[in-house]
């Protein structure tokens, strides 16, 4: 076992690279658990629509373009998903919502092969960001660094409104006493529809930035979901904070694992569930859409 | 008068279905042969399923026009399953007890023969594999149904070995995919390199389907001279997109391949694996009458270039159907019995021979680099090629292909 080799400069920013597209995709989940109480398992294919889009409009115009057209794309097919499938269906049970989310997923997936093909697509990062760049010390890919920056700052900006505007406190309001909000004067269905199109666009988000850093398959929005739903149960139901802590934690565990036992390394995020579950069952937020 | 007797009753009788029977004797003989083709519809295959899809019906439409076997034609019919080994030992019992098929193919992966191979007695079928390369399946993992025409981990490895000691090179890091095949050539690839005076300093596995391979490239970034990269399909394109942006390649002498940078996935690749060189075991340049006759069938048929992948395929078609001609029926155990030691006409050459030891055909393999052509695109320029006279090892005495 080499122990070194887990606090060198490269290992770490692995994980935080990791850490940091879950955190983007596990808040989009968040925010929706948070305020319609479901759990979205077509999350996964709204992060892979957003990679196919992202390399067709980064062929078409440029990286930089799809980074903003796309997640706008998802947040548009978000007002679809809302309108369409949650807000109709807000009085049937969790199952019911949960298993509707699940067959959209099985949709998109035969649309996107239909249109993109099955095989894998080579995204490159933009010139600015190719290659490598001592870090550290450490020669380290330029866009590893960005995807932190931007992964980071993405889930900071989020806190900030949340916790800073009015918008955000009614969001907070709602998830936690939506009767309570409404009767207040929350426009509960308004503020649903800005979420769900949020959590929608940064599935778009973090499609984007995905193709660059990982490859865009067909197979990488049944992969990372389970990544995710990980992630969202260990921050506690909803909780945006405890996704950003339990992404960190996910991909420190991913690191630790295939550095220290590579034979285990795919059991290590399921071995922190289940620990994590029995240590702290409510996970390791304070609540919803805190 | 006409008299109806008992006697003469059942002579008619017996005419009646004699007469009934026959054409259906005919239909029976003229029957088609149908062959299985087992495909993966998840994880980081499933990308080229319909690859092998279009070779395996591409393979039977020209052997059909070639007049089939026997005046029988062969008809393919197509599997898909999850990937996993279980999934595959069911995939192949329903083309066999519900398609009535005779041969299996398709995409097994090490781990799929393995689990295949003891089931072959029961379901009563041949099964040619052209996908699979643990070392194993020619050792303790024989079947007398079992046939490879595929070149398997020790052959790559045998290949690799002069290209290794003209190198000069003596300290390796190495990648390989977490299952069967990844340790098969794992473990051949470090006795090359040990019975050279050299080592083989990080050796990792990666799980199937692992997308970020960061964790695996920082640790490979420790000194070596050289690097071998075993990982396949989109896990390979991964690591290859993944290992440019980490300068990996430019640290090392040498990079060497092993299903890594594949001729079907150069274009994907773009320039990520320029300068590789990678084990390539058959292109369409290679000569020979036969295989330029089926490059051109193939691109008019699938309108594309054919790929290693394809050829083997066709060969292992080719290798079946002079197997039920020779043995003037497609029952398992005849085929079995006339496929053994049989010098077969393919596209790699005339008279391959299908070793009876082991049930290997005994085929070339070759080592290419993927260069810069001349109008930009990335090509694999051919750096060896090798008769399989030269590459295989002599067969495994625990492999019991044989029967009696």
């Amino acid at each position: 076992m080499n122990f070194a080799e887990l606090f060198s400069v490269a290992q770490l920013a692995n994980a935080l690279a990791l850490a940091s597209l879950l955190t983007i995709l596990a808040s989009g989940l968040a925010l929706i658990f948070g305020l319609r109480d479901v759990m979205n398992f077509g999350h996964g294919a709204f992060y892979m629509l957003g990679a196919y889009l992202g390399y067709s409009v980064g062929n078409q115009l440029s990286f930089w373009a799809a980074l903003l057209i796309v997640p706008l794309l998802l947040a548009l097919l978000g007002v679809g998903f809302e309108l369409a499938v949650l807000r109709p269906l807000q009085k049937r049970s969790h199952m019911d919502v949960a298993l509707i989310t699940f067959g959209i997923a099985l949709i998109i997936g035969p649309v996107v092969h239909k249109v993109w093909g099955t095989a894998p697509l080579s995204v490159e990062p933009p010139q600015v960001l190719a290659g490598s760049v001592n870090f550290l010390g450490t020669m380290y890919p330029i866009y590893r660094l960005f995807l932190i920056a931007v992964g980071f700052g993405t889930c900071l900006a989020l806190a900030a409104w949340l916790k800073f505007t009015r918008l955000g406190m009614h969001t907070r309001a709602v998830s936690q006493q939506p009767h309570v909000a409404r009767m207040m004067g929350v426009n509960t269905d308004r503020l649903s529809l800005l979420v769900v199109c949020m959590g929608t666009g940064f599935a778009g988000l973090a499609g984007v930035l995905a193709g660059p850093y990982l490859s865009v398959d067909p197979g990488m929005g049944a992969t990372i979901l389970i990544s995710c739903l990980i992630v969202v149960v260990i921050g506690g139901l909803g909780s945006i904070g405890g996704a950003i802590t339990a992404a960190v934690v996910y991909g420190f565990i991913q690191v630790i694992g295939t550095v220290l036992f590579p034979s285990l390394a795919v059991l290590a995020p399921y071995l922190l569930l289940f620990f994590v579950l029995l240590w702290r069952p409510q996970g390791f937020g304070r609540g919803r859409v805190s | 008068m006409f008299k109806l007797t008992r006697r003469r009753l059942a002579t008619v009788a017996a005419a009646a279905v004699s007469l009934a029977a026959a054409p259906m004797a005919c239909a029976q003989a003229n029957a088609p042969i149908k062959v299985g083709l087992l495909t993966i519809d998840s994880g980081p295959f499933a990308a080229y399923a319909n690859l092998v899809d279009q070779a395996a019906k591409a393979a039977a439409t020209i052997l059909n026009a070639e007049g089939g076997a026997n005046g029988r034609k062969f008809e393919v019919v197509v599997q898909a399953h999850s990937g996993t080994p279980a999934a595959a030992v069911a995939a192949a019992t329903r083309l066999v007890q519900q398609g009535g098929v005779s041969l299996i193919l398709g995409q097994t992966l090490s781990s799929h023969s393995l689990a295949l191979v003891p089931k072959l007695t029961d379901l009563n079928v041949i099964f040619i594999d052209h996908y699979a390369q643990s070392n194993e399946l020619m050792g303790k993992g024989c079947h007398p149904n079992y046939f490879r025409v595929n070149t398997p981990d020790a052959v790559t490895t045998r290949l690799m070995e002069d290209y290794v000691k003209a190198s000069g090179v003596k300290t390796w890091n190495m990648i390989s995919p977490d299952y069967a095949s990844g340790h098969s050539f794992s473990k051949s690839f470090q006795t090359l390199v040990g019975s050279l005076g050299g080592n083989v300093q990080q050796n990792l596995f990666a799980p199937i389907g692992t997308s970020d391979f960061g964790t695996h490239i920082s640790q490979l970034s420790k000194p070596a001279d050289a690097i071998v990269v075993s990982l396949f399909m989109s896990d390979g394109q991964s690591f290859a997109k993944q290992a440019k942006q980490f300068g990996l390649f430019d640290k090392f002498k040498v990079v060497l391949g092993n299903g890594f940078a594949t001729d079907f996935q150069l274009e994907a690749h773009g320039d990520n694996v320029l300068g590789v060189v990678n084990s390539l075991s058959w292109t369409p340049e290679l000569p020979g009458e036969r295989n330029a006759k089926f490059v051109k069938e193939f691109e008019q048929q699938v309108k594309r270039r054919p790929f290693y992948t394809d050829a083997d395929i066709m060969v292992a078609m080719e290798v079946f159907r002079a197997g039920v001609v020779k043995a003037g029926s497609s029952d398992a155990a005849k085929v079995r019995k006339a496929l053994e030691g049989l010098k077969v006409d393919t596209i790699f050459g005339p008279g391959m021979e299908v070793r009876a030891a082991d049930h290997h055909l005994i085929r070339q393999h070759g080592m290419a680099q993927v260069v810069k052509g001349p109008g930009g695109k990335n090509i694999f320029q051919m750096k060896v090629v090798k008769p399989g006279t030269e590459l295989y090892p002599a067969p495994n005495p625990e492999c019991k292909a044989q029967q009696g």
